[in-house]
């Protein structure tokens, strides 16, 4: 049975401030490693308790439109998960988030790297996915990141050295 | 106390289905069959007939009564396949604003949501004298691949009907929700859905109470009109070389031969030849009989390219569900299109397995739709016991699970619909970017961030179209989504957040926040095609 009408909205004051940072796995409630069974039936579970149609005649519209966007944030984790090649997707950009963070961080002590900086948005994010693939030891991915980067700024020294360190090591 | 009634709003035939005194009911004709003609006719003196009165009209006067209005609801009168399906069709259209078509009788322009009223308001009629009960709510079924504009149409003649519409749901998965309702099962369904105008097919998990679709695809222009007109087509050829009269340049033997086809074609589903005489065939001023005979095999010899188009999209769902066809434990029949053999033939071959045909094809959308009603409606009956299976023999067993699931509280069906095409957003050099495939999970709600592409950009334009093709040029445009009074900054340092949300009814919304400021911009789409908006 679905909740009661005191359940849902304990449940979306104590969600919605943090509706923006959770990551799909905290969305639908799944460990990291969930596979696609866990997933559907972490899914399945929500659906039953959470579903906006549950609730049509218990709710304001206010809250009933409060519970939809919640639900909507469940229903994209849970699409975005149950299928492998977004699910690989999402994962890369986390890391890329991450790995991303820590660079910023690095660049702040070292008094910025004002080379990065230079590059067009999208030159930047190939050479942190350069950077990345490397940190994972994916020497082939790192270098078609940072072709590609070259293939945007073709006078970047840093591309440039970087493309070749990577070349000499091998 | 008031009734919500679910309703089939077909291409050919609607159903309507209220739950009352416990069960679930049909609301009946005239003739007291469950099916009402979806025909509208305006015969000289300015009154309007609707359903068999006006499906009657259809043979004496075709160009002002209205049929297959379902084929033009929604759509873009400019379309190919609209204008094509407008050569079948007697009567007159024209272009009216944001390009929809507008049906012309008597020199007076009708929307084609308002000839959909016309039906919908007769249903809601009939219902109302039989159970003595007003009907003010309503939950109507759309073609799983509907798209926006044609879903906001539907919906817009519903209001015009006077129904306050609860919910738009596809109509295979109304289909599941009456199967599952019946069975109690958990496994994995497909819904074989051929009707009178278009093809669906969706692979559904029903588990306990929740009917989680996981995909579906279809053809909009594929149903039991095309079988009729290939039929016809083929009356027509035999006419011309028998008779020396070609029928093709007149609207009301075409008709004629296109009602004839429809007969002979249920015929064909019982027997293996039929033979007859087609007469009051006008062409010219003159009238003339055309004997016909015509066996199952030469029928299905005519229609066997439909029926493999059918049987591709189902092909093509597999696989892009990631499932086998060993996982599928039961087919089901849905639409009148599915009594002719060759088409169960077919599907029994591909699926490997026959198809399940225990609840009426015809009436097995309503139904759902109307136990949907309930789930939804402002004042719902406590849940329905399982409808009366038709009285044939294999059928028996299903008694069984029926049974048990009455024994305990049962709850109520909790539909997870999904999305019927991708919703992508245009990209510099006229390619698209896909924002939410097809057969996402409704309602959805997905962010993303939008950029500036140059310095002191005050202004981003977001084109929308319905589809995944590569070039924006092919696919459905759906709208354009204008950000204005953006603070004037180097490019890439504005960040919008966009977030579209497709809703219950499978409706695309867009809003969009600057995050910066955390201005809410709640952006609309004009939807081209769809209903303008009356003052």
């Amino acid at each position: 049975m679905a909740w009661s009408k005191r359940d849902v909205l304990a449940y979306l004051d104590r969600v919605e401030p943090v509706l923006a940072k959770l990551d799909h796995f905290e969305a639908l409630d799944v460990p990291a490693d969930a596979g696609p069974v866990t997933i559907q039936d972490a899914f399945h579970h929500m659906a039953s308790n959470l579903h906006p149609d549950l609730y049509r005649r218990q709710l304001s519209a206010a809250d009933l439109e409060r519970l939809t966007i919640v639900y909507g944030r469940i229903a994209e984790a849970y699409r975005v998960l149950r299928n492998p090649d977004h699910r690989r997707d999402y994962l890369a950009r986390e890391a890329d988030k991450r790995n991303r963070g820590k660079t910023e961080t690095d660049d702040v002590k070292t008094g910025g790297n004002s080379a990065v900086a230079r590059l067009s948005p999208k030159a930047q994010r190939l050479y942190r996915r350069a950077q990345t693939s490397l940190r994972m030891k994916d020497i082939a991915s790192a270098k078609l990141n940072l072709r590609m980067a070259i293939a945007l700024e073709p006078k970047s020294a840093l591309l440039r050295e970087a493309l070749a360190d990577l070349e000499s090591e091998q | 106390m008031n009734l919500a009634v679910g309703i089939d709003l077909g291409t050919t035939n609607s159903v309507a289905a209220v739950q009352t005194d416990g069960k679930i009911q049909f609301t009946r004709a005239d003739d007291g069959s469950h099916t009402h003609a979806s025909v509208v006719a305006f015969p000289p003196g300015g009154n309007v007939l609707v359903g068999p009165m006006a499906r009657a009209q259809r043979a004496i006067d075709p160009i002002h009564t209205v049929y297959s209005a379902k084929r033009l609801i929604g759509q873009n009168v400019r379309s190919p396949l609209v204008q094509l399906a407008l050569t079948a069709m007697p009567y007159e259209v024209e272009e009216g604003a944001n390009q929809q078509p507008l049906i012309v009788m008597h020199g007076r322009r009708h929307t084609v949501p308002e000839i959909s009223a016309e039906v919908l308001r007769y249903l809601k009629l009939k219902t109302e004298e039989q159970f003595g009960h007003s009907v003010e709510e309503a939950v109507i079924t759309v073609p799983a691949n509907f798209s926006d504009a044609q879903r906001q149409a539907t919906r817009e003649a519903g209001r015009l009907a006077g129904l306050d519409v609860l919910r738009l749901i596809n109509e295979p998965s109304a289909a599941a929700v009456a199967y599952g309702y019946v069975k109690s099962i958990d496994e994995i369904v497909a819904i074989f859905d051929f009707g009178g105008g278009t093809f669906d097919i969706s692979i559904l998990r029903i588990r306990r109470s929740i009917f989680e679709v996981l995909g579906t695809d279809g053809d909009f222009f594929l149903g039991g009109d095309d079988i009729d007109r290939a039929l016809a087509e083929q009356l027509a050829a035999e006419m011309n070389t028998s008779l020396s009269v070609d029928p093709r340049h007149s609207d009301e033997a075409m008709t004629r031969l296109m009602m004839a086809a429809e007969q002979i074609k249920i015929h064909l589903s019982s027997t293996t030849s039929a033979s007859g005489t087609i007469d009051s065939l006008l062409v010219g001023d003159t009238e003339y009989s055309l004997p016909f005979s015509i066996t199952r095999d030469h029928f299905e010899h005519l229609i066997t390219g439909h029926v493999d188009r059918t049987i591709e999209v189902c092909r093509n769902l597999m696989a892009s569900v990631d499932l086998q066809l060993r996982d599928i434990s039961a087919l089901i029949c849905v639409g009148g299109s599915t009594r002719i053999p060759l088409v169960r033939r077919r599907i029994a071959e591909v699926f490997g397995q026959e198809p399940r045909i225990d609840i009426n094809p015809d009436e097995v959308v309503a139904y759902g739709a109307a136990v949907q009603a309930q789930t939804l409606c402002s004042n719902p009956e406590p849940v329905a016991p399982p409808p009366q299976l038709d009285s044939k023999p294999e059928a028996a067993p299903a008694a069984t699970p029926a049974a048990l699931a009455l024994a305990e509280p049962v709850a109520r069906p909790l539909l997870l619909d999904v999305t019927p095409e991708a919703m992508s957003v245009g990209t510099a050099g006229g390619y698209i970017k896909t924002i939410l495939e097809k057969n996402v999970p409704i309602p959805i709600e997905h962010s993303k961030i939008f950029t500036t592409a140059h310095h002191d950009q005050t202004r981003v334009v977001i084109e929308c179209c319905r589809g995944a093709e590569k070039r924006f040029a092919d696919n459905e445009p759906l709208g354009t989504l204008i950000l204005e009074d953006l603070p004037a900054a180097p490019r890439g340092q504005v960040k919008i957040e966009v977030t579209f949300r497709v809703d219950t009814d499978g409706i695309l919304h867009v809003r969009a926040k600057d995050q910066k400021t955390g201005v809410n911009t709640e952006a609309q789409l004009n939807v081209i095609g769809a209903p303008v908006e009356g003052p």
